[in-house]
């Protein structure tokens, strides 16, 4: 029994542990340590918990936990994000690190946000969750996580709006 | 959802890197489970060796408590009262279990009736319960009962030396 739910286990992390990675990294505003100590708690935790949702479903848990734990966290230190005023490095066209300008700045301006609002933006928009599911996986009202998404969205629409130019 | 939504959608899954799940992530990813294990069974001691002790302290206190509380109760009656000493020879008559006991010497009830019966109830009652007429001796009962006819029957067993002693001194004394 304990055979089989290492494999399980060994299996789901390994096919979705990058997917999960790059969700604690938008989670937690860029930062890749914090992001990975954050998804190795998460995936601690789904290790007590496979006996009971890892047949059913394993990557909702692990996004709550996420979500909850990186707005927790958030709450209980400051991780040395430093807001500014001007972006660094505009990434030119066709330059080959546009992709990681593009992250760069993408992860700046969400470290930017209060760690609800960016919680909310991220399971909004990165991953297509409606707000009711939005609202369960951050233990919030419907009408509180759809607050925070808005109020996110607004703040990133002064911070990214040189970047993502409105279509005219 | 408008364009800058769509953009920041956009954005946020083009700006995926592909990370392999490396053996040093497993590597870790055990060593933290143990971990947690070892946190919980810490807690699951600790845990119950706080219930026991404060188990242990209720039942310590409880019986406190509950002699406090408790209403006081009547007190005991003696055991023997003047009323029922007086009642016990009126009582031998109905009982006729009782008198064949007496002969054991522990009851003193049957006073009255025990010299009469003894010789002749003593062959009735070994019937019944033959270790306790061997043994009884029929006087020694009744002389502790304080009965009128047992005194009559003990003081003739214990004045007869001394009037015979008397008697022979009055004769030596005469001859």
């Amino acid at each position: 029994m304990e055979q089989g739910r290492a494999e399980g286990f060994d299996g789901f992390v390994a096919a979705r542990w990058s997917t999960l990675f790059h969700l604690a990294c938008l989670l937690v505003g860029g930062d890749r340590h914090r992001a990975e100590d954050l998804l190795q708690e998460a995936m601690v935790k789904l290790w007590f918990a496979w006996p009971r949702i890892g047949e059913e479903a394993p990557e909702p848990y692990v996004r709550k936990v996420l979500a909850r734990a990186a707005a927790r966290s958030a709450r209980r230190r400051w991780w040395g994000e430093r807001p500014v005023e001007q972006l660094p490095d505009r990434a030119e066209v066709d330059d080959v690190s546009a992709a990681v300008a593009e992250r760069t700045r993408l992860e700046s301006a969400l470290a930017q946000l209060p760690s609800a609002q960016r919680a909310a933006v991220v399971l909004r928009y990165y991953q297509d969750l409606p707000d009711r599911q939005v609202a369960e996986a951050l233990g919030c009202p419907v009408g509180t996580a759809r607050s925070h998404a808005s109020r996110g969205v607004a703040r990133l629409r002064r911070i990214l709006g040189d970047v993502i130019e409105p279509v005219g | 959802m408008d364009h800058f939504e769509r953009e920041l959608a956009r954005m946020m899954r083009d700006t995926r890197e592909t990370t392999p799940f490396e053996p040093r992530h497993q590597t870790r990813l055990r060593s933290g489970v143990r971990a947690r294990r070892r946190v919980r069974a810490a807690q699951r001691a600790v845990g119950s060796v706080l219930a026991v002790a404060g188990i242990s302290l209720g039942f310590f206190l409880l019986p406190h408590d509950r002699v406090d509380n408790r209403p006081q109760a009547p007190l005991p009656r003696p055991a023997v009262t003047p009323t029922l000493l007086t009642a016990g020879p009126t009582r031998t008559p109905d009982s006729p279990p009782s008198a064949t006991i007496s002969p054991t010497g522990t009851d003193t009830t049957g006073s009255p009736t025990t010299p009469t019966s003894t010789p002749t109830g003593s062959s009735t009652a070994s019937s019944s319960d033959p270790p306790s007429t061997d043994t009884a001796p029929p006087p020694s009962g009744p002389a502790t009962s304080g009965a009128p006819s047992e005194h009559s029957t003990s003081t003739p067993t214990t004045t007869p030396p001394t009037t015979e002693t008397s008697a022979t001194v009055g004769t030596a004394g005469s001859g």
